[in-house]
C-alpha cells in the first residue's frame, strides 16, 4: 500500500507582480509599436533611444562596455578567501550591516 | 521594526531576455545570425522609475560579473545622493542574482562607500515571484 499526498501550493493573487517586468512590457511595447513595415531599428543606439522613450516619463539607459566590466571574483577571493559562503542553494536573504559607525 | 537612518531605498533587478537585432519585416533577415542586446532593468521604489543598463553580446556576457557591475554602478550613485539602507529584491536565478560573486560585490561595496545596511532576497521559487514590499517576509 502507498500513500501519496499532492500538495498544491499557490502563490497568493496579486502578490507575483513586479515592478521591473512592467518597464519590460512598456519596453517591448514601444518596439512593436515603433516597427512598422517601413520603419526598422538597425543599431544598438537605435535600440536603446527606443527603450529611453518607453514611457511618459522616459526610463534611463546606462551603456555598458567592457572597459567597465569588474572582476568579481577575485574581489571575492580577496574578501572571502578559499572558505567562501555557505551553500548559496539554501541562503534566502543576506543582509550586512556596517557597524561602529555614526 | 527597524530604525532607518536616511531614507530606505527598496530596488528589483531582473535580466530581460535579449533583444535581437537587427529588427524589420525584412524576410530574409529573419535568417540571419542576430546581435543580442541584453537589458538589465534597476526598478526604484522611490522614484518610481527604472534604469535600464544595455550592452551587447559582444561587450560582455550575462554573468555574475557583469551583473554585479550594473548592480554596483546604480548602488555607488545612489549611495553618493545620500542612501544609506538599501533593500534588493530579485528572482533566485543561481546564474545572475544568487550567488557568491553578487555577495562579494554587496560586502566590498559595504567597505568602500558611505551605505550602512544591504539587504538582498531572493524569491523562494525558481520562477520570477516577487512580493510587494511588506508581504514579502510572508513568502520567504
Amino acid at each position: 500500500m502507498i500513500n501519496v499526498l499532492f500538495l498544491l501550493q499557490f502563490y497568493v493573487s496579486g502578490h507575483s507582480f513586479m515592478e521591473a517586468d512592467s518597464v519590460h512590457g512598456n519596453i517591448e511595447r514601444e518596439f512593436k509599436r515603433r516597427l512598422t513595415p517601413t520603419a526598422r531599428i538597425h543599431t544598438p543606439s537605435a535600440a536603446m533611444d527606443v527603450i529611453s522613450h518607453a514611457c511618459s516619463i522616459g526610463y534611463e539607459v546606462v551603456e555598458l562596455s567592457a572597459d567597465l566590466r569588474q572582476d568579481w571574483k577575485a574581489i571575492h577571493r580577496q574578501l572571502m578567501g578559499t572558505r567562501g559562503v555557505p551553500s548559496m542553494m539554501q541562503v534566502r536573504a543576506i543582509s550586512f550591516t556596517k557597524v561602529g559607525c555614526n | 521594526m527597524d530604525v532607518f537612518f536616511g531614507f530606505k531605498l527598496s530596488i528589483i533587478h531582473v535580466l530581460l531576455q535579449a533583444i535581437c537585432l537587427p529588427m524589420s519585416h525584412i524576410g530574409a533577415s529573419y535568417y540571419k545570425r542576430k546581435l543580442k542586446l541584453h537589458n538589465l532593468t534597476v526598478y526604484d521604489h522611490a522614484v518610481y522609475g527604472g534604469s535600464c543598463y544595455c550592452w551587447t553580446e559582444d561587450q560582455m556576457r550575462t554573468g555574475p560579473n557583469e551583473i554585479g557591475t550594473a548592480v554596483h554602478h546604480w548602488l555607488t550613485r545612489k549611495a553618493g545622493e545620500g542612501a544609506e539602507e538599501v533593500a534588493l529584491y530579485s528572482d533566485s536565478c543561481g546564474g545572475q542574482n544568487r550567488n557568491k560573486y553578487l555577495v562579494a560585490m554587496l560586502l566590498h561595496l559595504l567597505f568602500n562607500s558611505s551605505l550602512k545596511k544591504i539587504t538582498h532576497k531572493v524569491s523562494l521559487a525558481l520562477i520570477i515571484v516577487i512580493s510587494y514590499l511588506n508581504e514579502f517576509n510572508l513568502m520567504l
